[in-house]
């Protein structure tokens, strides 16, 4: 059910006007989205409470944020046209198209019907009882602390239509959750399934890392030396989504060399399978299509550690026969489309605890942020805590600490692939400034020798 | 234009008067821009992505002195509708108290003329990323990666609260920022103006030019601590970081040198973020932060109480401070166009005065904080022996905020305007006692 109600054959009839030759393509992107964010404190002070201030223990009421608009794209592989509104009517759709075209105003152009759907007045109270969940969860946990809580319930719909395809609508409805623990700060991002969602294991979930951030509040980095790592299914997809799903992305991987030269090249031990496939997502944020309506494919971005299919969008692709689209994401109809992973997904290994901790090392937790530079392909990760193991025992708590290594490094020396993969990971991408959610599976990783400095 | 606009002013009137609540505002925004894209890698030619934006939405806010919502929503609205209120309180100027200000700091709007021109149409923006690509690879050749964005908008702005305020303004701004990667090398540009006209490709790639250039043959200095000449994009950096500073009492044991004096000015004529009102219609004016060497007033929003005054007793005036960054946000303290106000010195005479040293003349990031909370900014720029230029170096730059202003020796000429979040117009400095390390 799509919030909007058009003829879309027709659309698609208009769309393909447009078209001016084989290698150029028409579409038009229709949006809805819903933003409620509200704060809860447990008694920190207003200013620790972004610019709020709510009374000690009492969910703030949702500001609320609702928009829908509408973007029509004329794109080929050397230059592209977009024209992108709010407000979803036939006038804005005809502007658009009259924009791309760039025809005369006294030009007639064939017109389209379109009707949004009221919005619905859902009820506010989906996030009502998760602060008390997290209490509680942390009374369990035996630590008690001030706190603050940002939540914001993110819905994003999408309807898609190009010439040739119409993709079916796409909904992305989610939470995240922002924790300012006084110094500390944390944040998270769920799926919502539906609308009865309780955020039982969510709460847990969060409540356990911050109490490990708590816990390791006054830790000290590690001395500067060589060490094998483990990184943690969450700290995992981080250090994946930097060395592969990036370093994969058709227009970085041009800053660096060829992208048609990049497929086949062994770039990381064999032990490592990387797909991104955003029609496994959880579900609430499953994806289809893209978000210029391609069909989302599974794709194999490391096949036994070698390169086999990088990310790629729809100019990309008519660029080069080589790459398929299908991973073309934009924040909003505003922002220009590129190559983006959604779900990245690592296949579980054999490995058992006990094999990815024997011996010595460091176990890392939590990774605070995470930066490719595209054309060295070194990676800096900012470990916010983590721990020391040896033979199976975690010891010392470890403060914050950075791992830098290039990308082909780390990942040819990935030793071993745990073998439970874990839903983690997920969080917000600032590529080029658009922010977009990112998901991911994965299980724990041992890398040997990285070597770790103080931040 | 104008009927229009008092079209939209009086749909938000009568919205307003939908709202049963004592404190109730909408800020509208309607805007129009257009982007250019501009990706190229090697000899050929760039690729392009043309695109125009209309956007249109308001942002309602209302309450009472101790619970408010917010809502935003595209469109003009017909009728308040929100959500339940609970949580952070909400007070609103009153007509009285902008009038009072209005009359201190007459409202500035730039002349109409300029933001009636047309923005940039495509065949203008092509040939202005075509000017500077061709200046980029006559001095640099033709094996460079270059990314862009080139940007031209305008928007009108009405504000309408309960309390009888009813503003409208409109802006202007034009901006490109420039990536360019040769090799190993990364740097970028930035040049933002209140008029697409005002922008010149070919200063911009020059800048790009010595930059890649200088940063090419440079050694990594190894930890050091010297004077040195800061160019006005370093020192705009630095300021930029430590702004925030500004939304309280300024609080300075010892004077600074009497060559420095810093400004805000949230009107500034041909100011990027320059509006005759801020975001809660409170008419904007210049703010001398500090004064020769002394703190003096600070930004002090109107509701931000009498208690906090300045140390000599001295009345620190309201100034309109609180931006919005879109009309989906709402309003936050927060400085427009900081300036360090410039002196009579040319860059040259600072580099005679400073003898042997460094001249730091770029920064391609903002700066960072570490553990102890000092700024650290990368750096390039030169080794000065006997006020000559001897060999390009890069470093980071390691500096307590509170020192930023306190080491400056004295203030150059050549005011250059950057764009951090904030608008941040700095001359080149001479600046005691500078810390670089690895």
């Amino acid at each position: 059910m799509s919030f909007i109600e058009l003829d879309t054959s027709r659309a698609a009839h208009i769309l393909a006007r447009l078209q001016s030759a084989a290698q150029v393509r028409a579409d038009a992107l229709f949006e809805r989205v819903e933003t409620r964010r509200r704060w809860w404190s447990s008694g920190t002070a207003p200013d620790q409470c972004g610019d709020f201030s709510v009374p000690e223990g009492t969910v703030s009421s949702p500001s609320v944020r609702r928009e829908e608009g509408l973007a029509v794209r004329l794109v080929s592989a050397q230059r592209s046209w977009i024209e992108s509104r709010d407000g979803c009517t036939s006038f804005d759709f005809e502007q658009a198209q009259r924009r791309v075209a760039r025809s005369s105003p006294t030009v007639p152009l064939p017109p389209l019907e379109l009707e949004t759907k009221p919005w619905i007045n859902r009820p506010a109270k989906i996030l009502d009882g998760l602060p008390a969940k997290i209490e509680s969860a942390l009374r369990e946990l035996r630590v008690a602390f001030s706190f603050s809580l940002e939540m914001i319930e993110h819905r994003r719909e999408l309807l898609l239509i190009g010439p040739d395809l119409l993709s079916e609508p796409q909904l992305e409805h989610f939470l995240s959750v922002r924790v300012d623990m006084g110094g500390i700060r944390l944040g998270s991002l769920y799926p919502i399934a539906g609308a009865d969602a309780r955020f039982d294991a969510q709460a847990l979930d969060l409540a356990a890392t911050m109490a490990d951030a708590f816990r390791s509040r006054d830790a000290q980095p590690p001395p500067w030396g060589t060490y094998d790592v483990v990184f943690s299914p969450q700290a995992t997809a981080i250090l994946l989504h930097e060395a592969v799903a990036h370093a994969l992305e058709v227009d970085l991987l041009e800053l660096s060399g060829s992208v048609e030269g990049a497929i086949g090249v062994q770039l990381g031990s064999q032990l490592l399978d990387v797909l991104d496939d955003p029609s496994s997502a959880p579900t609430g944020v499953r994806r289809t299509h893209d978000d210029e309506g391609s069909p989302s494919i599974r794709r194999w971005l490391l096949r036994e550690g070698a390169v086999h299919q990088p990310l790629a969008d729809l100019s990309w692709s008519l660029r080069s026969a080589l790459v398929d689209p299908g991973a073309g994401r934009r924040a909003t109809r505003h922002d220009t489309p590129g190559p983006r992973s959604y779900f990245l997904e690592l296949l579980a290994g054999d490995s058992s605890r006990s094999d990815l901790l024997h011996g010595r090392g460091l176990w890392i937790d939590r990774i605070d942020r995470a930066r490719l530079a595209p054309v060295s392909g070194e990676i800096e990760l900012r470990i916010a805590s983590g721990r020391r193991f040896d033979s199976g025992t975690f010891s010392d708590r470890l403060g914050p600490f950075s791992i830098r290594v290039h990308l082909a490094e780390a990942l040819s020396q990935v030793v071993a692939v745990g073998s439970e993969a874990r839903a983690g990971g997920a969080g917000w991408c600032a590529k080029d400034g658009q922010r977009l959610p990112v998901w991911a599976q994965c299980p724990s990783l041992r890398v040997e020798r990285l070597i770790v400095s103080a931040q | 234009m104008s009927h229009e606009v008092d079209s939209v002013r009086n749909q938000l009137l009568e919205a307003l008067e939908t709202c049963s609540e004592p404190e109730k505002e909408i800020f509208f925004k309607s805007g129009r821009s257009r982007i250019v894209t501009f990706t190229a890698a090697g000899p050929q030619q760039p690729r392009l992505v043309h695109q125009t934006l209309n956007e249109h939405g308001y942002t309602a806010r209302y309450g009472t002195p101790t619970s408010s919502a917010t809502w935003s929503e595209v469109g003009v609205p017909s009728t308040i509708l929100g959500a339940p209120r609970l949580g952070t309180g909400l007070q609103l100027p009153t007509k009285d108290l902008v009038s009072r200000l209005a009359a201190r700091a007459p409202a500035r709007n730039r002349p109409s003329l300029d933001l009636d021109r047309p923005l940039f149409s495509e065949g203008e923006a092509s040939r202005l990323i075509s000017t500077l690509m061709d200046h980029l690879a006559s001095d640099l050749g033709r094996s460079l990666q270059v990314q862009g964005r080139l940007e031209d908008g305008v928007a009108q702005t009405i504000l309408v609260n309960g309390h009888g305020v009813e503003e409208q303004w409109r802006t202007r701004t034009a901006s490109l920022r420039v990536d360019v990667r040769m090799g190993g090398l990364h740097e970028s540009a930035y040049v933002a103006a209140a008029q697409g006209q005002a922008i010149h490709p070919r200063s911009l790639a020059q800048r790009l030019v010595d930059k890649l250039s200088v940063e090419e043959k440079a050694r990594r200095v190894a930890a050091d601590r010297q004077v040195a000449v800061l160019a006005p994009e370093v020192i705009a950096a630095l300021l930029g970081a430590i702004a925030p500073l500004f939304h309280r009492p300024i609080d300075l044991s010892t004077p600074l040198n009497e060559e420095v004096t810093v400004v805000d000015d949230g009107g500034l004529e041909g100011g990027v973020f320059a509006a005759p009102f801020d975001g809660e219609g409170v008419p904007t004016r210049r703010t001398e932060l500090i004064c020769r060497g002394h703190a003096r007033d600070w930004l002090r929003a109107w509701d931000d109480g009498e208690g906090l005054q300045h140390s000599t007793g001295h009345q620190v005036p309201i100034v309109g401070c609180r931006r919005r960054v879109s009309w989906r946000d709402v309003p936050r303290k927060g400085t427009s166009h900081v300036v360090l106000e410039p002196s009579q010195r040319s860059p040259r005479a600072l580099l005679e005065e400073m003898g042997s040293g460094y001249y730091l003349i770029g920064s391609s990031a903002v700066p960072g904080v570490d553990q102890s909370g000092y700024l650290i900014l990368p750096v390039i720029g030169f080794q000065i022996a006997s006020s000559a230029l001897h060999s390009p170096i890069r470093a980071r730059l390691r500096i307590a905020p509170h020192e930023v202003l306190a080491r400056i020796r004295a203030v150059g000429r050549d005011l250059q305007f950057h764009v951090l979040g904030c608008a941040v117009g700095a001359p080149s400095i001479l600046m005691d006692d500078v810390e670089l390390v690895r």
